[in-house]
């Protein structure tokens, strides 16, 4: 590059500097109370944790089944215990129910404000 | 920029801790989001955004970067996500029919809609978003390669591509204007 259109390079990123630094004076911005901002991440935090268990309960109840019943392959099913059936509907009914509530959730969801 | 030096694989960084920082950084996004997309409205709702999914993730948050530079990062994805999902370009272009609403607050606040300024606004949004990282912020090509997903070279030539751009409409007003002065 030759010197003059350095120059002229430079000039013109002093130049944007200087218009953004403008921007951030014009519009000045105030964060809420830190009280908000705890509460945010208290609250955030516990909808993250609650929906971890909820993911882990899904998983296993779907997961539960499917294993035992390939351990129990080609077993005489006569032999199996009421309790062993009891557990396996159970298991099965709450990953439906929670599955269930998952996607209502989903289908209620606001949508934000680039949805 | 702050950096900070929790780490939260290490040490978990408790709510009230997370919650200053967050309220410390909070006008640093906001300023960076409000260079970015040229509009307050859309600033403060990916500001907001923004700082909801850095308390998601940040057990992901290694202490490795400054968390000012994770929160550009997360700041950045998402916005190009709206845009690539062009959800975010429709509510964009309501604005600039309402001839550049962006423009008229700013004069209405007080400060100078220079050329440049006219000049960054017409500009893509995908091409300012590497000129403020780069020219502003100072990362490097690298860098902003990496918040943008893209190779370094494609970042290098976009930053080049703007600036002539810019050289080219704002260089010859800014030649008039000193041409009519003298």
């Amino acid at each position: 590059m030759t010197r003059p259109g350095r120059e002229n390079e430079d000039k013109i990123k002093q130049a944007l500097k200087q218009a953004w630094d403008d921007l951030e004076t014009a519009y000045p911005i105030a964060p809420a109370q830190p009280e908000v901002w705890s509460a945010l991440v208290r609250e955030r935090r516990k909808n993250a944790r609650r929906k971890l268990w909820r993911d882990l309960i899904v998983l296993w109840s779907v997961a539960l089944p499917v294993i035992t019943g390939m351990l129990l392959l080609g077993r005489d099913f006569s032999e199996l215990s009421v309790i062993f059936w009891k557990f396996q509907a159970l298991s099965s009914g709450i990953g439906i129910l929670v599955l269930l509530s998952e996607i209502r959730k989903k289908r209620n969801k606001e949508p934000t404000a680039y949805e | 920029m702050v950096r900070s030096g929790k780490n939260s694989r290490a040490g978990r960084i408790t709510d009230a801790e997370l919650a200053n920082l967050l309220r410390e950084h909070y006008a640093f996004v906001f300023h960076y989001l409000l260079k970015i997309t040229m509009d307050r409205s859309v600033a403060e709702d990916m500001t907001q955004e923004t700082m909801i999914r850095a308390i998601e993730k940040i057990d992901r948050y290694d202490g490795s970067s400054k968390f000012s530079t994770w929160l550009i990062t997360i700041g950045t994805r998402l916005f190009l996500d709206a845009v690539r999902r062009r959800k975010l370009e429709t509510a964009i272009l309501k604005e600039e029919a309402r001839m550049s609403a962006f423009q008229w607050e700013t004069v209405s606040r007080g400060a100078e809609w220079t050329e440049l300024m006219a000049c960054l606004e017409k500009m893509g949004r995908e091409e300012r978003m590497p000129l403020v990282l780069k020219h502003y912020y100072g990362f490097t090509y690298e860098e902003i390669g990496e918040m943008m997903a893209l190779p370094a070279g494609t970042v290098k030539s976009r930053i080049h591509h703007s600036i002539r751009k810019i050289r080219e409409e704002w260089g010859d007003d800014d030649e008039t204007r000193q041409g009519k002065r003298g």
